[in-house]
């Protein structure tokens, strides 16, 4: 797919998210918008996943979404990409509704339920010890936030996937910068966090998480050799609604009508 | 119990290809024979039980019936999130094995006791919980636990515990076993700790008293039918076991004779047992659950009607 219809399709769901977030006054919008290009280069780059990801009838491929508080926009992608109906996404944080405000093992496309973070890398783990007993060699790529490397169970995962010699595992790491209550580097010594994955025998990158090209250069080079890889990507919170960038606020927040028309304005634009 | 165990599923592994070993850096050789027959289905996972646990969960996913092997304590205390979200809410099947449990351990501390085990897993949803009195019932849960294919906490002792069973009886998990019929008092107990029970009930004998004694190796779910009958039938009734008085087999008794006695007024609103979905926010899931404002009212109402 090309670049320019790669950011069309991440405008896209950057307004369906904030749209979903207002509607029904939820959280982690911040945390969400943060993301949006990773999670569209994971489904829509032709370097990405590819068709019928998490499908629990044959598990092949699977991304699992560590920051299980990024639901918002992992749920906009999962309706873009036809795994749940415009109705099923509508009915968000709504009673009788599968899609709560963490993901749901209930909804088709979202193979582990998240929310408490540092799990996710340790599902990756067993999916991909599973693949070396079969001799398979399915891809598993995994989302975490820059605050969820606070979690002790992120470095036995770490040490346990390149310690078991295991592959095909690709984890991005979303920084941007903020955790729920602070900056990420005044919380707990987050950083030299690219060394820290380096010494735990990961290849590493570091990146622009917002661009598409490096993104989709990460993703070409890990298909060529899959080694377990820590992608840290440099992001911004709340990307994409000037108000919102860098803004903690909008972890928690969730936009009135007001803010959601100047939001969708500018989002719009961009469409 | 420990090489009961480990030759026991060195067995059923010959068979089923689909059993796999996560050990948290325990059983020094223990496990030899197994890796050299499978090498590719047994994994020191290292200290780290968390990750093991997990781990387990992304084999069962795949189909695997994993078993993740540690002192019972850190099988437990360590990995109780990872139990609960990974493995319980998913319904995956996979065993939990805690070796030395209660007080297996008992000389190296209270860091190595595990005596709150049962009570701070029994109210985790789709959990089955089992402990075998001796290795004779070991043997004879192990293959049902396999087939069985639920998550399962498996409370083991160490080893070289006394047997209680001299010949094979039928045990079948879910299914209290009746070891013996007596009289007047029925004695209940789960774990290797009968056999204590059952030296016991030796002695009362020869003061002309017959008790009965039942092995409750399957604490979750819990055999009603049977204590059904237990309350029904008996004057008194004794549980034995090698944990807290707090959530484990007691608790469980209790719970269910407090909800089944007619003469006994008692009213529980709660959260239910369940794993709550599809609730919405808080306050719906509070008119869903019967515990909202007016949830609470009718159901005093009712219950003083």
């Amino acid at each position: 797919m090309k670049l320019k219809n790669l950011k069309k399709i991440a405008n896209q769901i950057r307004l369906n998210t904030v749209e979903i977030i207002h509607k029904t006054k939820t959280s982690h919008l911040g945390s969400s918008l943060s993301c949006v290009e990773i999670l569209v280069s994971i489904y829509f780059s032709s370097f990405g996943l590819g068709k019928n990801i998490n499908n629990k009838r044959n598990l092949k491929n699977t991304f699992i979404l560590s920051k299980g508080h990024a639901a918002p926009v992992f749920y906009s992608v999962l309706e873009n990409k036809n795994y749940i109906s415009k109705k099923t996404f509508d009915s968000y944080s709504k009673p009788g509704s599968y899609l709560e405000e963490h993901p749901n093992i209930k909804i088709n496309g979202v193979l582990v339920s998240s929310g408490s973070l540092g799990h996710g890398l340790s599902y990756a783990g067993g999916l991909a010890l599973a693949d070396k007993i079969n001799k398979k060699k399915y891809k598993h790529m995994v989302l975490m936030s820059d605050g969820e490397c606070n979690e002790g169970s992120v470095w036995e995962a770490a040490m346990f996937i390149t310690g078991k010699k295991l592959k095909n595992i690709i984890t991005f790491i979303d920084c941007n910068k903020w955790q729920a209550t602070e900056r990420s580097a005044d919380v707990l010594k987050f950083e030299p966090i690219r060394d820290k994955w380096k010494s735990f025998g990961w290849k590493t990158y570091e990146i622009d998480g917002h661009n598409f090209h490096s993104i989709e250069n990460v993703l070409k080079k890990f298909r060529k050799n899959p080694v377990p890889t820590a992608v840290i990507c440099r992001t911004t919170k709340g990307k994409g609604v000037s108000f919102m960038e860098d803004n903690n606020l909008w972890h928690y927040r969730a936009p009135n009508k007001a803010e959601f028309l100047l939001a969708k304005k500018e989002l719009k634009v961009k469409i | 119990m420990r090489n009961t165990f480990v030759k026991e599923i060195t067995n059923l592994a010959e068979k089923n290809k689909k059993i796999v070993i996560l050990a948290g850096d325990i059983g020094y050789k223990l496990f030899d024979n197994f890796n050299k027959k499978f090498p590719n289905r047994f994994y020191n996972c290292g200290v780290a039980e968390a990750n093991m646990t997990t781990v387990a969960a992304g084999l069962a996913l795949k189909g695997f019936i994993p078993i993740t092997y540690t002192i019972a304590t850190f099988n437990v205390y360590k990995t109780v999130e990872q139990i609960k979200i990974d493995l319980c809410y998913p319904n995956l099947g996979s065993l939990i094995v805690g070796v030395g449990s209660g007080l297996g351990y008992a000389d190296l501390g209270s860091t190595h006791h595990s005596t709150e085990d049962i009570g701070v897993l029994r109210s985790i949803p789709n959990l089955n919980i089992v402990c075998p009195a001796d290795s004779i019932e070991l043997k004879e849960l192990l293959p049902q636990l396999i087939k069985n294919k639920k998550p399962t906490y498996f409370r083991l002792g160490k080893k070289g515990e006394a047997n209680l069973y001299i010949k094979t009886p039928k045990i079948k998990i879910g299914k209290g076993n009746v070891v013996y019929k007596g009289s007047k008092i029925c004695i209940i107990a789960t774990g290797n700790i009968i056999v204590n029970a059952n030296e016991a009930v030796k002695r009362l004998r020869k003061n002309k008293i017959f008790p009965s004694l039942i092995s409750m190796h399957t604490i979750k779910p819990l055999d009603t039918l049977l204590l059904k009958k237990v309350f029904k039938e008996f004057k008194y009734v004794v549980v034995i076991e090698e944990h807290s008085s707090i959530g484990g087999l007691s608790s469980a008794i209790s719970e269910y004779y407090l909800n089944n006695q007619s003469n006994t007024k008692f009213l529980s609103l709660n959260t239910g047992k369940n794993f709550i979905v599809k609730s919405g926010k808080q306050e719906s899931a509070f008119k869903k659950l019967k515990i909202s404002p007016e949830g609470i009212e009718k159901r005093i109402m009712q219950f003083i009607k």
